[in-house]
């Protein structure tokens, strides 16, 4: 009985402790130490306090979705726009009226029924080897799974969401057989099994394990700015396009839950994370392309050059990503 | 014999065991959904590749801890050598560092730019991976080295209270001490034995963390991107399911095993056992089983986190270190009681009417074996059903809408800490209870006592080393927790191990071996309280 005693009291005490001042409540998927700078930007223009949650996209997706109408969530902070659609198509956001959003976030990175808003992007790009690749070997994504790179892609998992959503690309613009062909191809040209992460692709490139990693933009970016960059002094960056598809680009983005409690100042915080401000801090702390059009990107980024993305609506990866999962086991993408 | 007390004390380890079942059940319900594409397509798919995986791991893993465990259990209970006493508490020390801890260290320093590959950059001039950590073999490495001391713990307290009269008639016999091990100690000791291999097979299987890192696709794997990423809790409940019947199995065999044989100690003729000298060229051996998994343990681990700490503290500031440090703490020393309880409980009541309450508590000890995002899961559903309920019927009577209650509290999250870790309780607890003689029960039943005296006045206080191993090694795996502490808690509560994940996955090392050195020096301090108790437990007449 003493443990349910205490139990009891546990419960009172965490319940009485009723918000009385303006607190807006954020689940999020990216990490507690990223977005630490722009929630503590934000309590101290606006007062408002943050608490938030982090875990996994697809736990957070579950805990929503279990805690029904009393959920106390009020923003979701998402990378991926899969997992942006995800929750849209499951009628977890509510539409958010913000003119500001509307004129600062351009069409093609917010959803149609401005349930959720991109806040940044990134794109999954080549880090290829200069010494053992030449430039012209290298063209779009198609061409990943040409013989002539037998034994020399390195690649993460595909249970990684960055993967699951360029393959849903490909199956939005080449169809599910193609793409199936394009991805047994793709593995035969593997230089290892999947392991690790994006940066350790990029490392195995520089080690000699494999002469092309593809991966996201940000994480090359942090490591040619980190002490180690002298490690990878013998690499080249390529954004992959041709004439039927430009790079892959993903963003991050945010909504406001449907039961949220504080969504005005939910709201408040998405506008936070379009301003100058907050934009500028996504560029410069995670080298992520910013969304909003002007932004000064940061030297590193514009040393990338320009490039040409394609024009597939973001949501795509999301309606098509259990296809990409269950063709990524079909074909043994470990 | 007073009936109805026994009856109520069954009851109640009845009914304590079915609060730790229910989300159990609720997982293993989903074998009853029918059958859908993804279904389909697991089984046809990667189903077999996730079997073979896992089996493959824990087959290898069960092998290397239990000769690791029993043998320096055995050296160090049996010979005399330099530095004995300390290599006795020194080869518990790898329980405090999570698994995933000394997962990142060797990928890291195994790794492209670490200290190996660095070495040998300087001295022979080219770079290479070598050793590629990022596999199979690595993922046994992580396990065996951070799983033996279950087995050595457990193995240990064993050939301690082997009657020294055992080994005594045995060497007169003219056996040596090496084929007394294998004849006589280990037979004596197998429950012990068994009982540790059973936690670390379960440990393994249940492991996200160190799989998902190393890229190796494992059964638990499997399940969290059925749920989490095919968005297809059924299929991952099956998944779930056919993992607890592996267990279930596991755990039978092992009882099988245990039948009958009631390996009570006779309490009566116990005199120390004096622990035989060496030569020096033994001695030196002897040395060498024991430092080489301290140091593979916790020596390279430990010290390597230390060398990346002083860059970590400008990352951190004071306040918010000390919150977290206090929230993880209380957090894991709330469960460990809660757990203790739930145990002896049980316990208890299997010691009464064990065949009644045995099935009961045995289901109730899968929960280890459920991956911590599963058990997450199987806890939200009915904790969210009932603050929904709680809700209803508050909004009906009074008009007044509760919201979540229990979900998104602490309490949620100490359910699932309990579900999870019972069974380390229970095993431990259980263990203890062994060495205790039925003979005194019905002794002090004969004399007045009821069941609560007998518990209170006697059991706890000849069960306290089990006891208190049952409380730290909950504690020190609560603290070591990840994945079902990320979904359930609530809002502004961090542990250290969330921190430290997200610092590591981001490849921020340097920053997270503060909140891991941390980890580490709070899971050691209980680790040498507990270990005195162990050593300095008496028999008593």
């Amino acid at each position: 009985m003493k443990n349910f005693t205490k139990f009891i009291v546990l419960l009172l005490i965490t319940f009485s402790f009723k918000a009385i001042s303006e607190e807006v409540n954020l689940y999020s998927a990216r990490k507690e130490h990223l977005i630490k700078p722009l929630t503590d930007n934000f309590t101290e223009k606006t007062g408002i306090k943050v608490n938030i949650i982090t875990a996994k996209a697809p736990q957070l997706h579950q805990r929503i979705i279990r805690e029904g109408k009393n959920s106390q969530a009020d923003v979701l902070l998402t990378t991926d726009a899969g997992n942006l659609w995800k929750a849209s198509s499951e009628n977890l956001f509510q539409e958010i009226n913000s003119n500001f959003l509307l004129s600062r976030i351009p069409k093609k990175y917010r959803d149609i029924n401005n349930e959720w808003f991109g806040l940044s992007l990134r794109a999954r790009i080549i880090v290829y080897s200069l010494e053992r690749v030449s430039l012209d070997e290298l063209k779009g994504y198609k061409h990943l799974s040409d013989p002539i790179f037998r034994n020399r892609i390195l690649i993460r998992s595909s249970s990684n969401i960055y993967n699951q959503s360029l393959i849903a690309h490909m199956i939005s613009k080449y169809g599910v057989e193609n793409t199936e062909l394009w991805a047994l191809g793709l593995v035969k040209n593997f230089s290892r099994e999947p392991a690790g992460g994006d940066r350790d692709q990029i490392k195995g490139v520089a080690a000699g394990e494999g002469d092309i990693a593809i991966v996201n933009s940000y994480y090359i970016a942090k490591m040619l700015n980190s002490d180690n960059k002298y490690l990878f002094d013998n690499l080249g960056i390529y954004f992959p396009s041709d004439e039927t598809m430009g790079v892959h680009l993903n963003i991050s983005g945010a909504g406001i839950l449907k039961h949220s409690p504080n969504s005005n100042n939910g709201i408040k915080f998405i506008e936070f994370l379009a301003s100058d401000e907050a934009q500028l801090i996504y560029a410069n702390t995670n080298y992520e392309y910013p969304v909003v059009n002007k932004i000064k990107i940061p030297v590193i980024l514009q040393g990338f050059g320009n490039y040409i993305e394609d024009n597939i609506l973001t949501s795509e990866y999301g309606r098509l990503g259990s296809e990409a999962i269950k063709l990524a086991d079909r074909v043994g993408w470990k | 014999m007073i009936r109805s007390l026994r009856d109520g004390w069954v009851l109640l380890a009845i009914i304590f065991s079915l609060i730790v079942i229910i989300p159990i059940f609720i997982i293993i319900s989903f074998i009853f959904t029918p059958q859908n594409d993804t279904w389909d397509h697991l089984t046809s798919t990667v189903l077999h590749g996730y079997i073979i995986n896992s089996i493959k791991i824990a087959i290898y893993v069960l092998f290397t801890t239990v000769i690791i465990g029993t043998v320096t259990a055995w050296v160090v209970s049996v010979y005399n050598f330099p530095f004995r006493k300390y290599f006795e508490w020194l080869l518990i020390l790898p329980l405090a560092i999570p698994s995933y801890a000394l997962c990142y260290v060797y990928a890291e320093i195994l790794g492209f730019d670490g200290y190996i590959n660095t070495l040998l950059l300087n001295t022979l001039g080219f770079n290479t991976n070598l050793l590629n950590f990022y596999s199979i073999k690595g993922a046994i490495f992580v396990f065996t080295f951070s799983l033996y001391p279950y087995v050595y713990i457990l193995a240990r307290q064993a050939f301690k209270d082997q009657s020294a009269s055992y080994l005594e008639i045995a060497q007169i016999s003219g056996y040596n001490l090496f084929s007394i091990f294998y004849k006589t100690s280990i037979p004596l000791a197998r429950p012990a034995i068994i009982g540790g291999a059973t936690l670390v097979i379960m440990e393994t299987l249940a492991d996200y963390g160190v799989a998902d890192y190393l890229g190796i696709d494992t059964f638990t794997k499997g399940i969290y991107r059925t749920w989490f990423n095919l968005g297809d809790i059924s299929s991952a409940g099956k998944l779930s399911f056919f993992l607890l019947l592996t267990v279930f199995i596991i755990i039978f065999i092992e009882k099988f095993f245990r039948r009958g044989a009631k390996y009570n100690k006779n309490i009566r003729n116990d005199k120390p056992f004096i622990r035989k000298n060496l030569n020096s060229f033994y001695s030196f051996l002897m040395v060498l089983i024991c430092l080489f998994p301290i140091i593979l343990g916790f020596a390279i681990p430990f010290i390597t986190l230390i060398s990346w700490s002083h860059i970590g503290f400008n990352y951190w500031d004071l306040n918010a270190f000390i919150k977290i440090i206090l929230s993880s703490f209380s957090l894991a020393f709330l469960a460990a009681f809660i757990c203790i309880i739930f145990a002896i409980i049980i316990v208890y009541g299997l010691r009464i009417n064990y065949k009644t309450v045995s099935p009961f508590a045995r289901i109730a000890s899968m929960g280890y074996s459920i991956p911590g995002a599963v058990a997450a899961i199987g806890i939200l559903i009915p904790v969210i059903w009932l603050d929904n309920l709680i809700d209803f019927v508050s909004i009906k009577f009074f008009d007044y809408s509760t919201g979540l209650l229990i979900s998104g509290t602490w309490a949620a999250l100490l359910f699932a800490y309990v579900v999870r870790f019972l069974a380390l309780s229970i095993q431990s607890v259980e263990n203890s209870f062994l060495r205790i003689s039925n003979s005194l029960d019905y002794a002090a039943k004969v004399l007045g006592s009821s069941g609560k005296d007998i518990i209170q006045n006697i059991h706890l206080k000849l069960n306290i080393s089990g006891i208190c191993f049952g409380i730290l090694i909950v504690f020190v795996d609560v603290l070591k927790e990840l994945p079902a502490t990320m979904i359930l808690r609530p809002y502004d509560l961090s542990t250290l191990a969330i921190r430290a994940h997200d610092l590591a996955m981001d490849e921020r090392l340097h920053d997270a071996s503060l909140p891991l050195i941390t980890i580490i020096i709070v899971c050691l301090l209980p680790l040498f309280i507990v270990n005195k108790v162990i050593l300095s437990d008496k028999r008593v007449n």
